[in-house]
Order: C-alpha cells, then sequence, then structure tokens
C-alpha cells in the first residue's frame, strides 16, 4: 500500500505528462494548419506558372502589391513563381520531418502516461482515470 | 439430426460490433458526409459563377463602349463609359494579373473551370466512398440491436469444396437449411461426373471415328451417339426434377446460387456434346471448307450463346415468356428455312433471340441449323451475312468460352463430322432419334407448355 504522499507524487508526474503530450499535439495540428497553408500555396502558383507559360512573350503581366499594380516582366515574373514553388516545397519537406519528430514524440509520451496510469495504486482510480480519460479524448481531436 | 453431426459455432453480432459503437461511427461518418456535401455546394456556387463570367466577357466586346453605372465606394454609382471592351486584366494568383483579350480570357476560364470539375468528381468520389461505409455502418448497428447471430459450420463435402461454411455476412437460416442443400448438391456432383465421364467416353470414339467418313458414316457414328445422348438426357432429366423440387423449398437466393452451380455443370455438358458434335465433321471436301467453317463458327457461337443463356437464366426466372417467345420465333424459323433466301431475316431472328434473355439454346441451335442448311446451298453473299452476325455473337459471349474447361481439349476437330444439331432435352418425352429441322421446332414448341421452368432445351437434330 503506498502512502498518500507517495501516491500524491505519483498523480503530479502523471499530470506533468499529460501536460507534456498536450503540448505536442498542439504543435502538431498548429503544423497541421500551417502545412495546409503551405500546400494551398504551392498549388495556386503551379496554377500561375501553368498559365504564364502559355503565354506569349509580348503579354503585359502585372503583379499587385499592395494596392499598386505594377507591370512586371513576363520572364522575371516566370522566375519570381518559381522560385516561389521551390521555397514552398523545401518549407513543406521541413515540416514534415517536423511534424514526424512531434509524433514520434507524442507516442513515446503516450506510452509513459499508459505504464504511470497502470501503475498506480488502484484504491484511488480517480484522478488517474480521469487523466487518462483526459488524454483518450484529446488524442482523438 | 444433421446438426449435431456438424461443429457449429454461434456468435451473437453483438459482441463483434458493440451497438453503441457502431451507431457512433454512423454517427461520425454522417458529419464527414455533411462537410463534403457543403465544399460540393461551395464548388458548385464557384462553378456557376466561372460560367457567368465566361458568358459576360464573350458578350463585352459586342460594343465599342458600354453605358454603365460605375461602383464609387461603398455605396455609391455614378454614370460612367466601359471603354475598351476587348482588354481584360486577368488575375492568374499569386497577385499576378495578365492582359488578355476576351477570346484569350475565356480560355483560361474554361481551363479553371475544368481544373473545378475534376476537384468536384473527386470530392463526389469521396462522399461516395462515406455514403457506403455510413450504410455498413448503419446495418452492423440494428443487426447487432437486433441481436442477429451468426453461425458457423463446416462443411463436410469432399467433391464440392466451393461450398464452404456459410461465414461472414451474418444469416438466420438454421443450421439444416444448409445440410439439404449440401446433400443435394453432393448427389448431383456425382451425376455430373458420371456425366463427364461419359461425355469423354464419346468424345473418344467420335474423334477416332472421325477420319475420312463421308456423310452417311456420320450420321452412322452421330446414330450410335444417339443412344448415349439419350442416357444423358435422361440424366440432365433427373438433375432438373431435382432442382425442381428444390426451387419451391429452398430459398431463391440459394437456389440461383445452387443454380448457378448446376447451371455451369449444364453449361460444361452442353459444350462437351456440342463439341462431340462437331468431332465426326471432319474433312468433307474442299467446296465445303467455307461452309464448314461458317457452320463451325456457328456451331461455336450457338455454343457460346447457349451458354450464355443458361448462365443468365440461372438468374431469372421468365419461364412463361420464353415460351411464348420460342414459339413465336421458332415458327418463324420454319418458315425461312423452307425459303432459304431470307437468310438476313434469320440472322435478325439469331440477332433477337441473342438479345432477350432467353436461356433456350436450342433455338439457337436450330437457328443454327437451319442457317447451316440454308449456307450449304447459299451464295458467299448470305455466308457474308451470317459471318459478322457470327463474329457479333462470339463477341458477345466470348467470356464464357473460357469458363467451359471442357472446349480447350479438342482444338483440332472438324466442324463437318460434328453433329450440327442442338439438343434437346425434354423432361417428359425422350424425342432423340428424330432427324427433321422443322419438325424439331415444332416438337419444342409443342413441349414447352408443359416444363415451364426448364432452364434450357437441347434439341436433337
Amino acid at each position: 500500500m503506498a502512502s498518500p504522499a507517495a501516491l500524491r507524487e505519483l498523480q503530479r508526474e502523471l499530470e506533468t505528462k499529460a501536460d507534456d503530450l498536450n503540448k505536442i499535439q498542439k504543435d502538431i495540428s498548429k503544423n497541421h494548419q500551417v502545412r495546409k497553408k503551405y500546400t494551398i500555396q504551392l498549388g495556386e502558383n503551379e496554377l500561375v506558372l501553368k498559365e504564364l507559360d502559355l503565354l506569349s512573350e509580348d503579354a503585359n503581366v502585372y503583379k499587385l502589391i499592395g494596392p499598386v499594380l505594377v507591370k512586371q516582366d513576363l520572364a522575371e515574373a516566370n522566375a519570381n513563381v518559381r522560385k516561389r514553388i521551390e521555397y514552398m516545397s523545401a518549407e513543406l519537406k521541413r515540416l514534415d520531418t517536423t511534424l514526424q519528430d512531434l509524433e514520434d514524440k507524442q507516442n513515446s509520451k503516450r506510452d509513459a502516461v499508459c505504464l504511470k496510469g497502470t501503475t498506480e495504486d488502484p484504491i484511488t482510480p480517480g484522478r488517474e482515470s480521469q487523466g487518462i480519460v483526459y488524454f483518450h479524448t484529446s488524442v482523438r481531436a | 439430426m444433421e446438426e449435431a453431426a456438424k461443429k457449429g459455432r454461434v456468435t451473437p453480432l453483438a459482441s463483434l460490433f458493440p451497438v453503441e459503437e457502431a451507431q457512433k461511427a454512423v454517427r461520425r461518418v454522417h458529419e464527414t458526409l455533411s462537410e463534403k456535401e457543403s465544399e460540393l455546394d461551395r464548388f458548385r456556387g464557384f462553378i456557376s459563377d466561372n460560367t457567368n463570367l465566361i458568358n459576360l466577357v464573350q458578350k463585352l466586346p459586342e460594343g465599342l463602349h458600354h453605358n454603365i453605372m460605375v461602383p464609387f465606394g461603398k455605396a455609391a454609382f455614378f454614370p460612367g463609359r466601359l471603354i475598351h471592351t476587348n482588354e481584360f486584366l486577368v488575375l492568374l494568383g499569386e497577385g499576378y494579373h495578365v492582359e488578355r483579350t476576351s477570346k484569350q480570357t475565356v480560355e483560361i476560364l474554361k481551363r479553371r473551370g475544368k481544373a473545378l470539375q475534376s476537384q468536384v468528381e473527386s470530392l463526389k468520389a469521396t462522399m461516395q466512398d462515406l455514403k457506403a461505409e455510413a450504410s455498413f455502418f448503419g446495418i452492423t448497428a440494428s443487426e447487432a440491436a437486433e441481436g442477429l447471430v451468426e453461425i458457423r459450420e463446416d462443411y463436410v463435402e469432399e467433391n464440392f469444396t466451393e461450398r464452404e461454411s456459410q461465414s461472414g455476412p451474418p444469416k438466420e437460416h438454421p443450421p439444416s437449411f444448409s445440410e439439404a442443400d449440401k446433400v443435394k448438391v453432393a448427389v448431383e456432383d456425382e451425376e455430373y461426373s458420371c456425366m463427364v465421364s461419359r461425355l469423354d467416353e464419346l468424345e473418344k470414339a467420335e474423334y477416332e471415328a472421325g477420319y475420312g467418313n463421308e456423310t452417311h458414316e456420320d450420321i452412322e457414328n452421330v446414330a450410335v451417339s444417339d443412344e448415349e445422348y439419350a442416357r444423358m438426357m435422361s440424366r440432365l432429366d433427373e438433375l432438373e426434377k431435382e432442382e425442381l423440387e428444390a426451387e419451391f423449398v429452398n430459398e431463391r437466393d440459394e437456389d440461383n446460387a445452387k443454380l448457378a452451380v448446376n447451371d455451369e455443370k449444364y453449361a460444361h455438358m452442353i459444350a462437351r456434346l456440342d463439341e462431340i458434335e462437331k468431332e465426326p465433321e471432319t474433312e468433307c471436301g474442299n467446296e465445303r471448307d467455307e461452309d464448314e467453317k461458317i457452320k463451325a463458327d456457328f456451331d461455336q457461337s450457338s455454343d457460346q450463346i447457349s451458354l450464355d443463356k443458361i448462365n443468365r437464366f440461372s438468374e431469372e426466372y421468365q419461364s412463361r415468356k420464353l415460351l411464348e417467345q420460342t414459339k413465336d420465333k421458332k415458327s418463324a424459323t420454319e418458315e425461312t428455312l423452307d425459303k432459304r433466301d431470307t437468310q438476313k431475316d434469320l440472322t435478325d431472328r439469331l440477332n433477337c433471340t441473342g438479345l432477350t434473355v432467353q436461356s433456350r439454346p436450342k433455338e439457337e441451335m436450330s437457328h443454327g441449323k437451319g442457317l447451316v442448311h440454308g449456307i450449304m446451298k447459299s451464295t458467299p453473299l448470305e455466308k457474308a451475312l451470317v459471318l459478322p452476325e457470327v463474329k457479333e455473337n462470339v463477341q458477345a459471349a466470348s467470356s464464357l468460352r473460357s469458363e467451359a474447361p471442357l472446349q480447350d481439349s479438342k482444338p483440332g476437330f472438324d466442324s463437318r463430322k460434328a453433329f450440327t444439331g442442338s439438343i434437346i432435352e425434354r423432361a417428359h418425352n425422350m424425342q432423340t432419334s428424330s432427324s427433321q429441322q422443322a419438325a424439331t421446332s415444332s416438337q419444342s414448341t409443342v413441349t414447352q407448355p408443359s416444363k415451364p421452368v426448364s432452364r434450357f432445351k437441347m434439341q436433337r437434330r
């Protein structure tokens, strides 16, 4: 029978572990959002590139910078769009690796929490079960 | 009872798929489905905007300038003029605009419309999948709620390995039900194997007797095989009777499954028989080579048609309709057979019978027969008419050719020697030695009413 003090210690540890897990999950969701944005922009840029390729040499290209429409050279515009596409693909790749790391960390943390949960004294099922339930719902989200 | 003999496991479905979870899954899928639907609506809005824009862009260059009300700020307009009506600044994305004419703008917009359409298609596909998922979950949930039970039993049958235990989707059949089916199937299996062996013997006999014979010898051979055919047909009759009984006892689905199985066997047997028919027809003169080919094609096509019909009929029970139709077609063919200059009509009729879902291969056979005999005295022109017809039928039922395993064994037989008749199987009368074409057709019509649910008829010529 573990003493109440030890029990509380374990509880606190469980809570901290659960918080870490939450943080990691938030990071993952943020990562997802940024990735989504980049993906959309990448798609748009690819469409623009396709249209620019279809243009003849003497067509006028303008870029909207703030309230100003600035005339641009076709070649320049092509180059800019291509560079953007490259930059965005690199960003996406970076985000992918970060996401992978976060997920791994999340899994390991989850296992640790589960382990902690099972080794807890069964007399006090309230907090632990709450923690684990909380963890389950957050994972699902 | 038989149940005790078989091992069985009874599992309540609720244990496999808990009711609440299934319902939750249904709800989740429904939510995602509604999301997708709203996205679909958005896409539809985009597409309609795009089409409106295309129309506008096409209309503007119609005038040098247009008088319009120009928006000014948030809530004001002033009258103005729209000039340079053929110059458009098109937004390509990412802040890039390009000057284009009306036609070029329309092209850009059309490309955008296509991209939107493809997105809509993919979204629709996803929605379909989700719907299927939702329905599955719904069914599982309801079944589990009802307390449906899954019963698994081992099937002990040497010959017939296809009819394994009824696993997978749960059914509410009592165990003894499946036993009776299996027993019946076993009985039919034995008969089938007997008939197969018999057919093998017949094939060998006729193949050996095939080379270098005249036509009358063919008939002799044919007469010899007649007896064997008679025996086989009696066997077939028995099987049919059994199936008829089974039909009225069992449920429809099981019937169809079983009958499909039996039909396959019948199909194999018919294919076998036709092969045997073809064998005796070896070389009988080069002048008839073309005819032979056509006949071979016809026989093959009629085989295929018959196989096709048999399989299709196992799915539908349209006995009365078929009887009437066959009667009509039969009388028609009788007339045309006599005339012989009605080649086209025959092909049309063959077409008709090919199109209608009739499992009466004998009709096709008799048609084929009439046409065949017509061909023997026909002109090349008629053959030309016939050949494309044959090709159609060949293509239509080519898949069944591959199914019949017995076909592969005899690639080199000559159609001339084959018995180019169709085989009519009669449930109650055995008329195996009839040799007139017209007579057989009338006979077939007579016997049809007596056996409304006969799946196929093999007419002997």
